[in-house]
């Protein structure tokens, strides 16, 4: 794995268009996850753009001490992140656990009862409500299926506190789609 | 006996095999026993695959295509400087030999002892040598005035690798 990286980075440092291309191909799904879970649909497109160029540009900088998506995921998720900041939007928002989020004894389980379409929408709602950093932690955990290791790096935090992260924020939105609101609504 | 219901963050880890071994046991015999619980691990379970599917969002083909635009200018103009940072390198190094040559050495001489050598070779016709030999004679160069204007052209060539690696179009490159 580590030495077609090798090789698509030394292609796409020699100028070779189609290196860059299979780049843009190989991590595109990764930087849009990221794009798409914090970033405004209006934006998209030209954060879409200043990254891979800020990838492009900064490849000869790229030393290898990490894999090459951690790297692409760190600086995808820190372009979001200075896009987002004349909205100074807190990275944690409301982190505090909300009540309820430690067991759920008292929910009945939507989420069974739910069809999956239906389901995948509600999740999605539920997802662009939490603050930036769940929404980060969950598209690269899940749809991007990093490690935790990589993600910490990407996000610039321990280990132990980005699983902690991870398990308030799946909590957090079951426990949203398990509200009474979410029920009447079915 | 009473057992708890394990709390949400030790069903998740449990669910992703991250538990420690004596939770996991504890986890298992207690969800052998709970419906509730093991309602509450499916619906992590189903979330879990929920979350894992992809949103569906891509790069538009014209994004796409911009950025690799994009990058093939940049990528030109970094190939571009690079050539010329080269260029003028080797310029000032070639007019400063010429120049300090051209102080302590006659290129005449110099020229009609590469002349007899070529001869002596037979690699070139003696004809040919004898007339390019002439020309120069009656050129009548000024050998450090040359010097100095290769020197100087080294020395805008570097000027203007200066402004365009500022981002600053010049003349040259």
């Amino acid at each position: 794995m580590e030495s077609h990286e090798r090789e698509l980075v030394a292609a796409v440092r020699a100028g070779k268009t189609h290196a860059f291309e299979k780049l843009l191909e190989r991590y595109e799904g990764l930087v849009c996850h990221i794009v798409y879970r914090l970033i405004p649909d209006a934006d998209r497109k030209d954060v879409c753009q200043d990254i891979f160029m800020r990838v492009f540009q900064g490849l000869d900088r790229f030393r290898f001490e990490c894999k090459l998506s951690t790297w692409i995921g760190r600086i995808a998720y820190h372009t979001c992140l200075h896009r987002l900041q004349k909205k100074r939007p807190s990275l944690y928002e409301d982190l505090p656990e909300e009540p309820g989020t430690g067991m759920g004894a008292e929910e009945a389980d939507l989420i069974l009862q739910i069809e999956r379409r239906e389901l995948l929408e509600r999740v999605d709602k539920e997802i662009a409500a939490l603050p930036l950093l769940y929404r980060t932690l969950l598209t690269l955990y899940h749809v991007d299926d990093m490690r935790i290791a990589e993600i910490s790096r990407i996000v610039d935090l321990p280990e132990g506190t980005v699983k902690n992260y991870l398990h308030r924020a799946r909590a957090r939105v079951r426990q949203k789609l398990n509200r009474p609101s979410v029920q009447e609504a079915l | 006996m009473k057992e708890t219901h394990p709390n949400d963050r030790e069903l998740q880890a449990w669910l992703e095999h991250d538990s420690p071994q004596r939770d996991r046991l504890r986890i298992e015999s207690h969800l052998k026993q709970c419906l509730f619980c093991r309602r509450r691990a499916e619906s992590f379970r189903v979330l879990f695959s929920v979350l894992s599917t992809n949103p569906g969002y891509e790069l538009p083909l014209e994004t796409r295509k911009q950025i690799l635009g994009r990058a093939q200018v940049s990528f030109s103009r970094r190939q571009r400087l690079v050539l010329g940072a080269r260029l003028a390198f080797y310029g000032v190094g070639l007019a400063l030999f010429a120049a300090v040559s051209a102080y302590f050495v006659d290129p005449i001489a110099v020229f009609e002892r590469i002349r007899l050598s070529l001869i002596d070779t037979r690699w070139i016709d003696e004809r040919v040598l004898t007339s390019v030999h002439t020309l120069f004679l009656n050129l009548n160069l000024d050998w450090r005035l040359l010097a100095f204007a290769l020197v100087a052209l080294a020395v805008i060539a570097l000027i203007d690798q200066l402004f365009s690696s500022l981002g600053r179009r010049f003349f040259l490159c």
